[in-house]
Parts: structure tokens; sequence; C-alpha cells
């Protein structure tokens, strides 16, 4: 655990003045002005709502847009970006000349990813409140005022959509070490979110990877008819996570430095 | 106390059909400076690749510190520092950040960082951003990571690439101060002779993936006799005279014979001779083959095989 301590240390500095870092807030932040376009141009629709708290519909929809289109794409360009700090200039070679184990070099690109995607989730649900409040000095009628903020339900949504996403998180780190070019990781980050559109409404979403996140969300609303129990959302999210890194870490430790 | 830090025996490495390195038997002492020699694509690469653990052998084992690489790779790299390639960097952070990574992952003290830096001459450019380097400024914060914990074994791939003839002459200096000041033994590879010769106690010529000569410089100048060009008015008669007196006498065509000879005693006995027989003699010369030449023959054809 010491060698992955160091490695983490060494890691951690490695993202300073990266894009990497810069996009962690840039990601929410442009599914918060999405959002709050949306709301300004469809202010009839959201004014004046009496049946459901306004904070849970902003909510909602705002964890749509973000595990359906940008977490996949976030998750590809922060893992891409982490695992290219090493690739760039063939930094692999001075890693595996260090004393410590191969594993330990994977396993801090692993937490580091997952740090990064979680800051970006705190930061997500920080601009959704954010949000709300400023639409609420707009017009009051959104009924987004402080007092009603269901906290709990907001945490728990974002906490939750941040532990189904471990899966593709390592499948996104595996697959951007394992071959050193943009433009794999790229392509499989874009093919997976175009197949998650697609595939979003059909039986077979609920195994695949990509979908999960959003599929989780529709659950956490209440929307039972495609998804499954959130523990086993959480299962397969977190030991699959568990399972694709320990053996993508297993592979890049074992490949040869050419 | 181990005599060679660094041992292969019948290293090997194929890369489908062709045999990157073949058989390959280095014995590197403890205290030297060994230069590993050999023209492009000869295998230096795949083989410090090899040593460091980056690439596994197809065949054969190495041995660094007495222990076998295979299993000890923390506690070997811990006492080795190395320069493969182009230097890796982190554009992004500064030189002494990029140094700062290598020292969290040494776990080093920030003196160490510091006096690496002041061993290259980097201090000045220290707090600028490693993407702005030049490429002899990139090549020197590679080689202050290598040395940062001065180690007791240093692995320099080709160190002097990028850098201008002021630069060359430091790391030369470098190289060559770095065993008696700090007990360290360093292996460095290179494709010209000339820029080991001045340093290097031990040389290993490689070629075509196997080793063709292994020893010291002094040993490689004993394999690769003198030669006494002379030119006579009676070339067959004079090289049959020369051979019946028991010398080895080739005749390269015209008036001159090519004559093996141990220095200038042997010249000056040679042209006596042939006076003395009766031929006239316009021209002796003594070559003495510098190691560059030596190197350049040994290298220069892929069939050589080695020393003949």
């Amino acid at each position: 655990m010491n060698a992955l301590g160091r490695a983490l240390s060494a890691e951690l500095l490695k993202t300073r003045r990266t894009l990497a870092l810069l996009m962690t807030v840039l990601a929410p932040l442009i599914i918060a002005v999405l959002q709050f376009a949306m709301y300004i141009q469809g202010s009839e629709y959201h004014l004046n709502q009496v049946d459901r708290n306004p904070w849970l519909s902003l909510n909602q929809s705002s964890l749509i847009f973000w595990s359906l289109l940008m977490m996949p794409l976030f998750v590809t360009l922060e893992t891409a970006l982490l695992s290219g700090l090493e690739y760039d200039r063939k930094n692999w070679a001075l890693l595996y000349t260090m004393p410590a184990p191969r594993w330990a070099f994977y396993g801090a690109k692993q937490v580091i990813s997952l740090a990064l995607i979680g800051i970006s989730t705190v930061v997500m649900l920080g601009l959704v409140i954010l949000l709300g409040l400023i639409l609420q000095q707009i017009n009051a009628g959104y009924g987004l005022s402080a007092s009603t903020i269901p906290w709990a339900h907001m945490g728990k949504s974002y906490g939750l959509l941040y532990l189904a996403s471990f899966l593709i998180v390592s499948i996104h780190l595996w697959v951007s070490s394992r071959w050193p070019n943009y433009v794999v990781a790229f392509g499989a980050g874009i093919a997976a979110t175009v197949t998650t559109v697609l595939v979003f409404e059909s039986e077979w979403a609920r195994f695949f990877p990509w979908s999960m996140p959003g599929l989780l969300v529709l659950s956490i609303g209440g929307n039972t008819d495609l998804v499954m129990p959130v523990p086993l959302f959480l299962a397969i999210g977190i030991g699959g996570g568990l399972l694709v890194a320990l053996l993508g870490g297993w592979n890049i430790a074992r490949r040869d430095v050419l | 106390m181990t005599s060679n830090l660094i041992e292969t025996e019948g290293l090997t490495r194929r890369f489908g059909r062709l045999s990157a390195v073949d058989n390959l038997d280095l014995s590197v002492p403890q205290g030297s400076v060994y230069g590993f020699l050999g023209p492009n694509g000869a295998g230096k690469t795949t083989t410090i690749r090899m040593l460091l653990g980056l690439i596994r052998p197809t065949a054969g084992c190495v041995r660094l510190f007495g222990s076998p690489l295979k299993g000890n790779e923390t506690t070997v790299l811990a006492k080795t520092g190395s320069l493969v390639e182009a230097p890796a960097i982190y554009p992004h952070l500064t030189g002494r950040e990029n140094l700062e990574v290598i020292r969290r992952l040494r776990t080093a003290t920030s003196a160490q960082v510091s006096h690496a830096l002041a061993m290259v001459g980097l201090e000045s450019a220290a707090d600028r951003r490693a993407g702005a380097y030049s490429l002899g400024m990139i090549q020197r914060l590679g080689l202050a990571a290598a040395l940062m914990t001065l180690p007791q074994l240093l692995i320099l791939d080709e160190p002097t690439n990028g850098l201008d003839p002021a630069g060359i002459h430091e790391v030369r200096e470098l190289i060559r101060r770095l065993p008696r000041e700090y007990g360290m033994t360093v292996f460095v590879s290179s494709h010209l002779l000339g820029e080991v010769e001045q340093t290097a106690t031990h040389i290993g010529i490689i070629q075509a993936g196997q080793l063709i000569f292994q020893g010291t410089p002094d040993g490689l100048r004993q394999r690769y006799q003198d030669h006494v060009t002379v030119k006579v008015d009676q070339p067959e008669a004079a090289q049959q005279a020369l051979r019946l007196a028991g010398w080895q006498v080739a005749h390269n065509g015209n008036h001159t014979l090519r004559v093996v000879a141990n220095g200038e005693a042997d010249a000056s006995l040679l042209a006596s001779q042939l006076v003395g027989s009766g031929y006239s003699v316009y021209h002796v010369a003594l070559e003495q083959p510098s190691l560059e030449d030596i190197f350049l023959q040994l290298t220069a054809s892929p069939a050589a095989g080695g020393i003949r």
C-alpha cells in the first residue's frame, strides 16, 4: 500500500495545470448552462408547478443529461487525458523503472480517475442547487426556494449515480491505457455514448454498462419499467468496476514497454 | 561484494522471426564505466529495456547486483537510475516538478532534487515549464532524474543525444566522475565509439543482436594488430621472400603489400630485410588503427560476425 500511496502522490502532482482538472468544473457547467437555457426558454412549463416539488424536476432532468450524455464522454475524456500523460512521451518506461510494483501506477490512475469523476459529480450537484437559486431569483414562480431543497434526495441520487459509474470508468481507463492513441479512446467513448442513446429504451439497456447510470436515474425517479433494483445496479457498477480494474491492471502491468 | 553488477546469460529477445538480441552474455564489473556500443538497430535499446525489466526476454536471464532481476525488480530498481532513449518528461510541469514526481516515487529528499539539478546545470531553468525546454535541457532533466538518488548503478541509453558539443563534453566529464566520486557503475550505450572511448573502462560491442567484443579498450586494440603497407618493385617475389621469413603478408594489387606487424620496430626490420634482399622499397607506412577504425570495421557489415 505504501507503493500505491507514493504512486498516488506522484499522480496527483501530474494533474497540476492539466485539462483533466479543469474539465471537472467545465463539464458540469455545460449541463448547468444547458438547463438554465431550457428553464428560461420553457418557463411556461416550469413555472407554477404544484403537483411536485420543482427541485425534484430540476434534479431529475439534470441527472438525465449528466448520466446519459455528458458522463460517458466526460469519463472518456478524463481517462484518455490521464493515460495520455504517460504515452504522449512514452513515460510508462519511466514509471516502470521506479522501485514500485507496476500495478501501483495503474491503481493510482484508477483512484485519480474516480476522484476526478467524484469531484465533477459534487460540482454538478452544487451547480444544480445554484441554478435553482438563480432561477428563483429571476422568477419566484419556479418554486425553487432554498427552504424546499430536498438535500437528502439530491445527495443520494448523485451519490448512487457516482457509484454506478465505476464500471465505465474502469473500462475507459483500461482502453485508454491499453491503446496509446486518443483516437481509439475517444472512438470507444463516442461509440458507447451513441449506442447508449440507441439502446436506452430497449430490453438490452440494462446489460449495457454505459446506460446503467441513466437507468439508475430513472429508477431513483420511480420509473421501474425498464430498470433493475438499485442494489443490483450498484452491485454491477461497483463489483464490475472493481473486476475490470483488477483485470485491466493485470493486463497493463504484464505488457512490454517497447 | 559483487564483482559484476550486471550479468546476462544467453539473453535473447525475438520479435517474430527477427532476433533483436541474440544469446547475449554481458559482464559489467562494479565501479566500471561500461560503453555498450553498436550501430543503430544493433539491439542496444532492446538490451537496456531487458536490463531494466521493461520487456521480457524470450530466453536467458538478467542478474543485477548478483540477484536475478525477475522477482527482485523493486529491490534492484531502487539501486538503479536510468535514462532510456528520449527522456520521459511531463511538459506541463516545471523541471523541478518533474523531479518532484520522481522524488515522490523514490522517496528521496528535496535536497536531492536540488543537488540533481545542480549536477546537470539546470538550477536557473528549474522553475520553467519543461515543455519550453530545448532538446539539450530535456536531456539534462532526464539525467537529473536518473542521478537524483545517486544510485549504485546508472544505465544510460545514448545520453548525449541532442546535446551541443559543450553539453557532450560536460556529460562525458560527469560520467567520468561518477565512479570516482560516488562509487557508481555506469552502463552507457552509444553508436559512436569516440563518444565513450575517453570515459569507458570496459567496452561491449553489439552487432545484429550479438556481442562481438567484450573487454577493455586495450584488449580491443591488442586484438587488432598493426599493419605495415609496403610498396616494392617486385611484389610477388617480395611477398614470397617475406613469407619464407615468417611474416603474414597480403598482396593488395599493384605494387603494394600489407604485412601484419607489431609496432615501429617491426616496420623498421621489415624494410631492412627487403632492402637487404635487393628489392627496391619506395614506400613504408605503419598503420595503427584507432578504436574508431576498429569499431567501424567490426560493425561495417551485418555479416561481420566478430573479430577475424
